[in-house]
C-alpha cells in the first residue's frame, strides 16, 4: 500500500568538487574563506543541475508550453499598443513605454524573489548551517541566490516584450533596453532579498546582536510556543467531522491557514460590498464577481493548504480515508460559498431577484471548479503545502493569461487542470511522503 | 576544552536553561540526561552555536561561540536530534560540502567518510538523495558529518536514536575513538544504559538546571529492575521505582 519514494543514483561526487584544501588551515584565514565561497558555488550548481534533472522531460515541456503562450501573450499585448505610440509620438516616447514595460517585470521579479526568500528565512532549506563554521554573508548569499530563481522565468515574457520593440524603436534604444534590464534584475532581484531577509529575521532578544542571516535563522529554528490554548473537548464523531474540526482550529491560529483563510473571507466579504458600489448594473455585476472569485481562489489556496499541511507521520497511520479528508474540506467551502451566493442573491438592489438568482447559480460552477482544484493538489501532495500552492497559482494564472489571450480559454485550461489533479489525487494519497522506509 | 559558564535562556515566559555551568575535559564523554522538557536539547543547540544565551558564554576550544563563531565552530561537531539536509543532494555531496566548508584535506576526508559509511552500513547509498533515506539514515549521516573532522568538541543531541544494533556499536566505537585522541564529548540520550557504558560522568538537568553532576564511581549499582543511572534518574524526579521499591 505504501511505498517508498524512489529514489535513483546519482553519478558518484568528488570530493574535491566542492573545493577543499589541506587540514590545519585555521578557519579564519582568507584561504580558508575563498574554499568556502567555492563550495557554496559548487553547492547552487549542483542544486540547480539536480531539481533541473528532476523535472523530467514532460514538466520541461509544459513549463516551456507555458513560456511559449506568456511570451506569445505579451508580445502582442505590448506590440499592437506600442506601434500606435510609435507612429502618433514617435519612437523616443514608444521606447520610454517599452521601458516602462521592462521596469514593471524587473518589480514583479523583485516581489517574486523577496516572497521566496521571506518562505525561506522561515524554513532554511539545508543543514544546520548555524553548526557550520561559515560566515553569515555566504548563507545570505546562498539563501538570495535559492529566493532569486523562482523570478527567472519572468526572463521569457520580458524577451518577448523587446522583442515586440523590433522594427518600431531606435536600434540604439533596443540594444541598450536588454543590458540595463539584465542590471536592473540583478540589482533590484538582490536588494529586494536582502530587505526581506532584514525585515524578516527576528530582532528581539539576545539574537539581536547578531549579523541580518544569523537571526533570521535563529528565528526560523524557534519552534517553541508557551502560550497555552483552550482545553479540547473529546468527542464522538465521525471521521470527516473530527478533520474538519482539526481544521477549523488550525485554521484560527495563527500561522498560514488562517492567513489564507482570511484572505478569502476579505475577498467574499468585498464581493457581496461591491453591489452597493456604483449603479451601473453591468459595472456592479463585474465587481462583485471579481470579488467573489478573488475570494474562491483564496479558498482554493486555503484548501490546498490544508489539504497537503497535514503531516503524514501523524496522519496516515490513522484509520481515515480519502474520502474523509475530501468530505472535510468540501463540506465547510461548500456551506461557505453556498451562502456567500445566498446573500449575492437576496441582497443587492439593482437587478431583479430571478436575474440575481440566475447570476448566483451560474457563479456556483467556476467556485466549485476553483475550490475543487485547490482541494484536490492538496491532496495529491500530502506534506508538501508550498508546492500544492504554487502548484495552484501556477494554474491560474495560466488560465487568466489564457482567458486574456482566447477568451475563456482559461476555463478549458482549469477544467484540464482539474481533471488531472483528481487523476493523481488517489495516487498521491497513496504514495508515502514519509522519507524513506527502514 | 568545552566550558559552558553560567548559560540562561527563556521561552516567554518559560526557564529553558537557568544559569548552568560545567566543563568536560579533552577526552571526556560526558552524558547528559534529564526528563523531556528539562533543557538539554537547548543547551546543545546553545552550545553549538544554533541559538544565542539570553546570558552566559559558550567556551569551545579555548573560543567563544557568541564572539569568536567561525574558530569555534570549526572546533565543533554537533550531531542533530532533527537533522535537516538538501534532500536533492546524495549523502556523499552532502559530507563533500561539509567537508570543503571545514577546509579539510579532500581525499583524506573522502577516504575517513567510506570508511565510516561502511561501518554504520551506509556506503551502499551513499550516491543516493538523502530525499529516501529514512530517518535512521538521516541521523547516521548527520553523526558522520558532525565526526568527518575529527572534532575537538562534539555535541551529540540524542545522537543514536535510530541508529540500527550494529550502527550503534560502530558509532560508540568511534565516539571512545575520538575521545581517546583528546576529544571533549558532550552525550545526550534518554537511554541511561547507553549513557552508563559510555559515558565517564553524568550531568542531570531538571527544569534547566544541573541537578546533579555524578562521575562513574558515584553511580552505584542498580537492581533487578533499574540500571544505576535510572534510579538516580527516577530519584531525582520524585517518581516511584517500578515495584514499588
Amino acid at each position: 500500500m505504501i511505498a517508498a519514494r524512489s529514489a535513483p543514483a546519482t553519478p558518484p561526487a568528488p570530493f574535491s568538487a566542492f573545493g577543499g584544501q589541506t587540514p590545519g588551515r585555521p578557519a579564519g584565514t582568507s584561504d580558508a574563506a575563498r574554499t568556502r565561497a567555492h563550495a557554496f558555488a559548487a553547492l547552487s550548481s549542483r542544486l540547480a543541475a539536480r531539481r533541473a534533472a528532476g523535472m523530467g522531460l514532460r514538466l520541461w515541456l509544459v513549463c516551456a508550453m507555458l513560456a511559449l503562450c506568456a511570451s506569445a501573450f505579451t508580445y502582442w499585448q505590448v506590440r499592437v499598443p506600442l506601434d500606435g505610440i510609435a507612429r502618433h509620438a514617435g519612437g523616443a516616447v514608444a521606447a520610454g513605454r517599452l521601458g516602462l514595460v521592462l521596469a514593471a517585470f524587473v518589480l514583479a521579479a523583485g516581489a517574486i524573489a523577496a516572497s521566496r526568500q521571506v518562505t525561506l528565512a522561515a524554513a532554511p532549506p539545508g543543514p544546520e548551517w548555524l553548526a557550520l563554521p561559515v560566515e553569515p554573508a555566504l548563507v545570505e548569499r546562498h539563501l538570495a541566490r535559492e529566493a532569486r530563481l523562482p523570478a527567472l522565468p519572468l526572463v521569457a515574457p520580458a524577451t518577448a516584450a523587446w522583442l515586440a520593440g523590433w522594427g518600431l524603436l531606435p536600434l540604439g534604444s533596443l540594444l541598450a533596453m536588454p543590458l540595463a534590464f539584465a542590471l536592473a534584475f540583478w540589482l533590484v532581484t538582490r536588494a529586494a532579498c536582502a530587505l526581506a531577509l532584514r525585515a524578516t529575521a527576528g530582532a528581539a532578544g539576545p539574537a539581536r546582536r547578531l549579523p541580518a542571516a544569523w537571526r533570521a535563522l535563529v528565528s526560523a529554528r524557534r519552534t517553541v510556543r508557551v502560550r497555552k490554548v483552550a482545553a479540547a473537548r473529546f468527542r464522538n464523531e465521525s471521521r470527516w467531522r473530527a478533520i474538519a474540526r482539526l481544521d477549523r482550529a488550525v485554521s484560527l491560529r495563527a500561522g498560514s491557514p488562517r492567513a489564507r483563510l482570511a484572505l478569502a473571507l476579505l475577498f467574499l466579504v468585498l464581493g457581496v460590498a461591491a453591489w452597493f458600489m456604483g449603479r451601473d448594473p453591468l459595472e456592479l455585476r463585474a465587481q462583485a464577481f471579481a470579488g467573489f472569485s478573488a475570494g474562491c481562489a483564496a479558498l482554493g489556496a486555503w484548501a490546498a493548504w490544508r489539504a497537503a499541511g497535514d503531516p503524514p507521520p501523524a496522519v496516515r497511520p490513522l484509520p481515515t480515508s480519502l474520502a474523509d479528508h475530501w468530505l472535510a474540506r468540501v463540506v465547510p467551502m461548500a456551506l461557505l460559498l453556498g451562502g456567500t451566493l445566498v446573500v449575492h442573491a437576496v441582497m443587492p438592489p439593482a437587478i431583479p431577484l430571478v436575474a440575481r438568482v440566475g447570476l448566483a447559480l451560474s457563479w456556483a460552477l467556476p467556485a466549485m471548479l476553483v475550490t475543487l482544484l485547490g482541494l484536490h493538489l492538496g491532496l495529491s501532495l500530502p506534506g508538501r503545502p508550498n508546492s500544492a500552492e504554487t502548484l495552484y497559482y501556477g494554474w491560474l494564472g495560466a488560465g487568466l493569461v489564457a482567458s486574456l489571450a482566447i477568451p475563456l480559454f482559461g476555463w478549458a485550461m482549469l477544467i484540464a487542470a482539474f481533471v488531472h489533479a483528481t487523476r493523481r489525487m488517489r495516487d498521491g494519497w497513496a504514495r508515502s511522503t514519509v522519507p524513506g522506509t527502514d | 576544552m568545552l566550558e559552558i559558564q553560567a548559560l540562561s535562556r527563556r521561552y516567554g515566559d518559560r526557564v529553558a536553561l537557568a544559569d548552568v555551568s560545567f566543563r568536560v575535559r579533552a577526552g571526556e564523554i560526558v552524558g547528559l540526561l534529564g526528563a523531556n522538557g528539562a533543557g538539554k536539547s537547548t543547551l546543545l543547540r546553545t552550545a553549538a552555536g544554533l541559538q544565542p544565551p539570553d546570558t552566559g558564554h559558550v567556551l569551545a576550544a579555548g573560543h567563544d561561540v557568541g564572539t569568536d563563531p567561525l574558530r569555534a565552530k570549526q572546533a565543533i561537531g554537533y550531531a542533530a536530534e532533527e537533522p535537516s539536509f538538501h534532500d536533492e543532494l546524495s549523502a556523499r555531496e552532502y559530507l563533500a560540502f561539509v567537508s570543503a566548508v571545514r577546509s579539510l584535506d579532500p581525499d583524506a576526508t573522502h577516504e575517513r567518510a567510506v570508511r565510516l559509511a561502511r561501518s554504520f552500513e551506509l556506503e551502499p547509498r551513499l550516491d543516493e538523495p538523502v530525499l529516501g533515506f529514512s530517518h535512521g539514515m538521516r541521523k547516521k549521516l548527520s553523526f558522520l558529518a558532525a565526526v568527518l573532522h575529527t572534532p575537538r568538541v562534539l555535541l551529540c543531541d540524542e545522537a543514536l536514536e535510530g541508529f540500527d544494533a550494529p550502527s550503534a556499536l560502530a558509532a560508540k566505537s568511534e565516539l571512545r575513538r575520538l575521545a581517546k585522541a583528546g576529544s571533549a564529548i558532550l552525550f545526550s540520550s534518554h537511554v541511561t544504559e547507553t549513557v552508563e557504558r559510555l559515558c565517564d560522568r553524568v550531568v542531570l538537568l531538571h527544569e534547566g538546571r544541573v541537578a546533579r553532576e555524578l562521575a562513574r564511581a558515584e553511580w552505584g549499582a542498580g537492581d533487578d529492575q533499574h540500571s544505576p543511572l535510572a534510579r538516580v534518574f527516577l530519584g531525582l524526579l520524585g517518581a516511584p521505582p517500578l515495584g514499588g521499591r
